[in-house]
């Protein structure tokens, strides 16, 4: 693995068929690894930037099909530094289903996680879903909002490169749910807090 | 949604590649593949990935699987082979989780691919895809080599706990991570953990990961799950979510550890486990201290102790769940959460709470709720021990149920479409005999147990109380396993050479593992066809040395050794080892009945009981072993070729002894006081089980499952006696045609109304009787003395019966 100065982790969720996978496949597109989500279960992809002058690995992990889950549980959401919540702006019910996710999102992940709600899917003409709606849902839940049109890579850049300067500025000023290196505390109720250098070393 | 393993599936296979090893120029990639019409270009893809996950010297033969998720989360299986001499690995695709039949099955494409006619492989290949999958249960065979040998598997069965050393994955588990780490690991899989196993071996790293999972049944981990993980891949561990993954070693050590983050790391090789949680001390305390218990005492772990253990555990903990069904007429079956952890102690209330939120949990609910609302019932090994645990919720719950079913029935809903063809036999049978029957055996137990306090004599207290509930299976299957180990100690040289000597001794054996038809049933045609292919070296495979191991190291079991101490043909067994004895071979793995009596299974060596163990692991299903087809095994092949009882009497302080004789053989087998295992028992009955007490102390636990031995108990250890004791639920015990067991008849309530069904059910559970009640009958024809205390015997359980009217 190559040397980053900062790891984040961002996750997406969302109903299935919003369009996850595309809006990663637009951002890292032709970049490792494509698509092993078809074989192992889980599609990530990793794309470092710069930001600052600073090395950010980004690694964007896609559901790849947890979404057969009703509901994704704590465990899902454990270590993830950034949500992006995925809906279809031309499909109501994926609208209709933000609060569901945000409920899980509230209960389960670190209450420090960055939130962005990205409605996708802009280059569509049946609209169902106005974009101040979004952002109305966005400013209630105190989330970042972005449209986003995956097909058209509008808006996409903008969104990780956004993700990316958050979380570094979280970093910086030590605000950030760290999970690596030194593992500090996770609001997931039965989260051990631990530092990984105190592994108990049991046999 | 929970399962991850597909349904309907077609073929036995998908798809076979040959992949060449990577070079410094070039990756791995596929030289061949069958049949071509095969096209998933991720898979494809993948494939040379997983079949050579990172630089690796080979030197024995190693046989791995690796898993492929597609984007439903179903799993598609790969089951790899590499081979020293081979320039390739084999790869064999399917959506069928059948680890044995696999490695059977590749281990027949190597020897074909070696075969002189080079269209053998392609020909037998086509016709393993294009043959039907057969029911589960029944074989699966190929005829190929021009008609002149067989491949066959069994279809595994439903529900089936793994058993060592059967299943190869838990063998292999077991025997490279002790009890006190699988607990960790199992904690750490039920807070769905990020879990790292690693080894320098595939083979055991693949096991240990397949073997994880299965030991948390009934769930099933949902999330990421890569038993091998291929240096490609490596990025993966960096995963937010929870993950089971098997990373060679040679791969972990490309990552960083901190940038993995929080994680549970397995090392197989070193018997290790690193957590930063404490999972296992938070789960309930009760439930940690029973299964310590259980997983101490390591002569009741062989057959599915372990699984069992485990699955015990899991009853324990969210068994609970039925008390929280609602059964609302007209509607499904719905789970009311609140209900559930209400219900439960309160110190298990806050680990429950977690639990309800764990996707292992829900799968676990819908898969349940699911099954109830298809009108399959409670028919699993899960329900039939949470039956057990508790019996009073049981009944209570049973009957809900089918006033819910028969008023859904009434409906004529189309709810349940197919549930008379699905439904468990053991479902039609009554839950008013439990009812009503379990009072009087309640007070009879009572009665029982005090009678069992006064008796000193400690030693056969013990044996009854201890071993058939923990080991139900392992008593008989343990000299199995041990004289397994003594025939996979022979080197590969001998091997062959009996393999031919096999060949030549075909014509004196009544079956001849040549002809397949005056087989009963022949799983073993690779064996055969090894032995049929000269010259094929069959090397050392390094599982052998493995389960050698591990029966030296762990098989301390005295029921076992007692049972085999005394009989003098144990030697026999040395020299005539597995290997040695070409029937063995010829033989599938429908082994004998685990509730064989021990003489039995001892003296048949040429016949059915042995073959399990003489066979390579690949070839021995975890699934109970199925008895022989009655059609098969004539009187003149019984008398012919296995060993029957010609006599008996006591010895000196009181054991019965029985003189068997086999064809070259007579043999004194004294016979331990009888483990045999109620849980046998009860699994014939499985809708009946009777928890007669409700407290979950696991000293409580044991001996109420074991009214059979009980009765032997009170039959003052008479080892047939045993046997007897299953009268009363053994409807369709053929033992019993002479004298019908008429208090049972009378008692029926529908018990008896489908003896072909219960007959059915007992021989998914490994008991067929028809077997045994030849070798009785020889046995007796020879005038033989134990059987005056086995009619004795047999009237107490029929008075038994009496009570329960």
């Amino acid at each position: 693995m190559e040397d980053f100065k900062f790891l984040f982790k961002v996750v997406l969720v969302g109903n299935a068929g919003v369009g996850k996978t595309c809006l990663v496949r637009r951002f890292t597109q032709g970049l490792f690894p494509p698509g092993q989500g078809a074989t192992i279960g889980v599609d990530f992809m990793i794309k470092t930037v710069e930001v600052e002058n600073e090395k950010v690995k980004l690694q964007i992990w896609d559901t790849a099909g947890q979404e057969r889950f009703r509901s994704i549980t704590q465990s899902y959401y454990r270590s993830a530094h950034a949500l992006i919540l995925v809906y279809d702006i031309s499909c109501q019910p994926t609208f209709d289903c933000l609060p569901d996710w945000l409920r899980e999102i509230e209960e389960y992940a670190s209450s420090k996680v960055l939130r962005i709600l990205v409605g996708n899917k802009i280059d569509r003409e049946d609209r169902e879903i106005p974009t101040v709606v979004g952002e109305d849902f966005a400013a209630r839940h105190n989330m970042y909002f972005l449209e986003t049109s995956a097909k058209e890579a509008e808006n996409v850049e903008k969104l990780f490169m956004k993700i990316a300067e958050d979380l570094m500025q979280q970093a910086r000023s030590k605000d950030l749910p760290r999970y690596d290196s030194i593992t500090t505390n996770i609001s997931g109720r039965t989260s051990s807090i631990s530092d990984s250098n105190c592994c108990s070393k049991l046999t | 949604m929970g399962s991850r393993i597909r349904e309907n599936v077609k073929h036995f296979f998908e798809c076979f590649c040959e992949v060449v090893p990577p070079t410094p120029e070039k990756e791995a990639w596929i030289i061949q593949q069958y049949p071509d019409t095969y096209n998933d270009p991720e898979v494809l893809k993948s494939v040379p990935k997983f079949a050579y996950p990172y630089k690796f010297e080979n030197t024995v033969i190693q046989h791995y699987s690796f898993v492929l998720t597609n984007i439903e989360s179903k799993w598609t299986f790969g089951f790899c082979r590499h081979d020293p001499k081979s320039e390739t690995a084999l790869v064999v695709l399917t959506y069928l989780p059948w680890h044995q039949a696999f490695y059977k099955f590749l281990d027949n494409i190597a020897v074909l691919t070696q075969s002189p006619r080079s269209e053998d492989l392609g020909e037998f290949l086509k016709d393993v895809y294009n043959k039907a999958l057969p029911p589960p249960g029944k074989l699966f065979e190929v005829t190929f080599n021009m008609g002149e040998s067989r491949f066959a598997i069994e279809r595994p069965k439903q529900f089936q706990l793994p058993s060592i050393p059967e299943n190869r994955n838990l063998t292999e588990y077991y025997n490279a991570v002790d009890a006190s780490n699988m607990m960790l690991i199992f904690a750490s899989m039920l807070y769905e953990r990020r879990i790292i196993f690693t080894s320098k071996k595939l083979t055991r790293l693949s096991a240990c990961v397949q073997s994880a999972n299965d030991i948390i049944y009934p769930m099933l981990w949902q999330h990421i799950f890569i038993p091998v993980l291929p240096m490609a891949l490596i990025d993966c561990l960096l995963a937010p979510m929870p993950f089971l993954i098997g990373v060679p070693d040679e791969v972990l050590k490309k990552v960083h550890r901190h940038d993995i983050g929080d994680v549970v790391i397995l090392d197989a090789d070193a018997n290790t486990v690193e957590t930063p949680f404490d999972d296992l001390n938070n789960l309930p305390q009760d439930v940690i201290n029973s299964l310590k218990k259980q997983l101490k005492n390591r002569s009741a772990l062989l057959g599915d102790g372990v699984s069992r253990a485990f699955l015990r555990a899991l009853v324990q903990l969210i068994g609970g769940y039925r008390e929280a069904l609602h059964f609302q007429p007209g509607e499904k079956v719905t789970f009311d959460k609140d209900k559930f952890i209400d219900s439960r102690p309160v110190t298990s209330q806050p680990f429950l709470k977690q639990m309800l939120h764990l996707q292992i949990f829900q799968q676990f609910i819908e898969e349940r709720l699911e099954m109830l609302n298809l009108g399959l019932g409670f028919s699993d090994e899960f329900e039939i021990e949470a039956c057990r645990y508790s019996e009073k919720t049981s009944s209570r719950l049973k009957q809900q149920y089918r006033e819910w079913t028969s008023t859904m029935k009434k409906e004529g809903t189309a709810f349940f479409k197919s549930v008379k063809e699905k439904a468990n036999p053991a479902m039609k049978s009554a839950v008013k005999t439990v009812k009503d029957g379990g009072k009087g055996v309640k007070s009879a137990y009572k009665g029982l147990r005090s009678k069992l306090k006064e008796n000193p004599n400690s030693q056969q207290l013990q044996n009854g109380l201890d071993s058939p509930s923990d080991k139900p299976r392992s008593a008989p299957n343990s000299p199995t396993g041990k004289r397994r180990s003594l025939g996979f100690s022979v080197p590969t040289a001998t091997y062959r050479k009996d393999s031919l000597n096999f060949k030549s001794s075909n014509s004196e054996r009544p079956y001849s593992p040549l002809t397949p038809i005056s087989q009963p049933l022949s799983p073993d045609a690779l064996d055969r066809s090894r032995s049929n292919t000269p010259g094929i070296d069959i090397p050392r495979i390094d599982l052998m040395t493995e389960m050698q191991d591990l029966l030296q190291l762990r098989l301390e079991t005295p029921p076992v050794d007692r049972s085999l101490k005394p009989v003098r043909s144990l030697e026999n067994f040395k020299h005539t080892s597995p290997l040695s004895s070409p029937e063995h071979w010829a033989f599938p793995s429908r082994s004998g009945a685990p509730l064989t009596v021990p003489a039995t299974k001892l003296f048949l060596p040429k016949s059915q009981d042995t073959q399990n163990l003489l066979q390579s692991p690949d070839d021995v299903f975890s699934s109970p072993p199925v008895p022989p087809p009655r059609a098969s095994s004539t009187e003149n092949e019984f008398f012919g070729s296995a060993s029957f009882v010609v006599g008996g009497g006591r010895s000196e302080n009181g054991d019965p002894v029985f003189l068997v004789a086999n064809r070259h053989t007579v043999d004194v087998v004294k016979l331990s006081p009888p483990t045999i295992s109620p849980r046998r028992k009860k699994d014939s009955m499985a809708e009946d089980l009777i928890r007669l007490d409700s407290t979950s102390d696991i000293d409580d636990f044991d001996p109420l499952k074991s009214d059979d031995s009980k009765n032997s108990f009170l039959q003052n250890s008479l080892e047939f006696s045993a046997t007897d004791g299953h009268v009363p639920l053994c409807l369709s015990n053929p033992l019993y045609n002479y004298h019908e067991p008429q208090g049972v008849q009378q008692n029926g309530n529908g018990i008896t109304k489908d003896t072909k069904n219960d007959h059915d059910l007992l021989q998914e559970y490994g008991l067929d009787f028809n077997h045994f009640s030849r070798s009785f009958i020889s046995g007796r024809s020879a005038n033989f003395d134990p059987f005056q205390p086995t009619n004795a015997t047999k009237v107490s359980s029929q008075s038994q019966w009496t009570k329960f009217e």
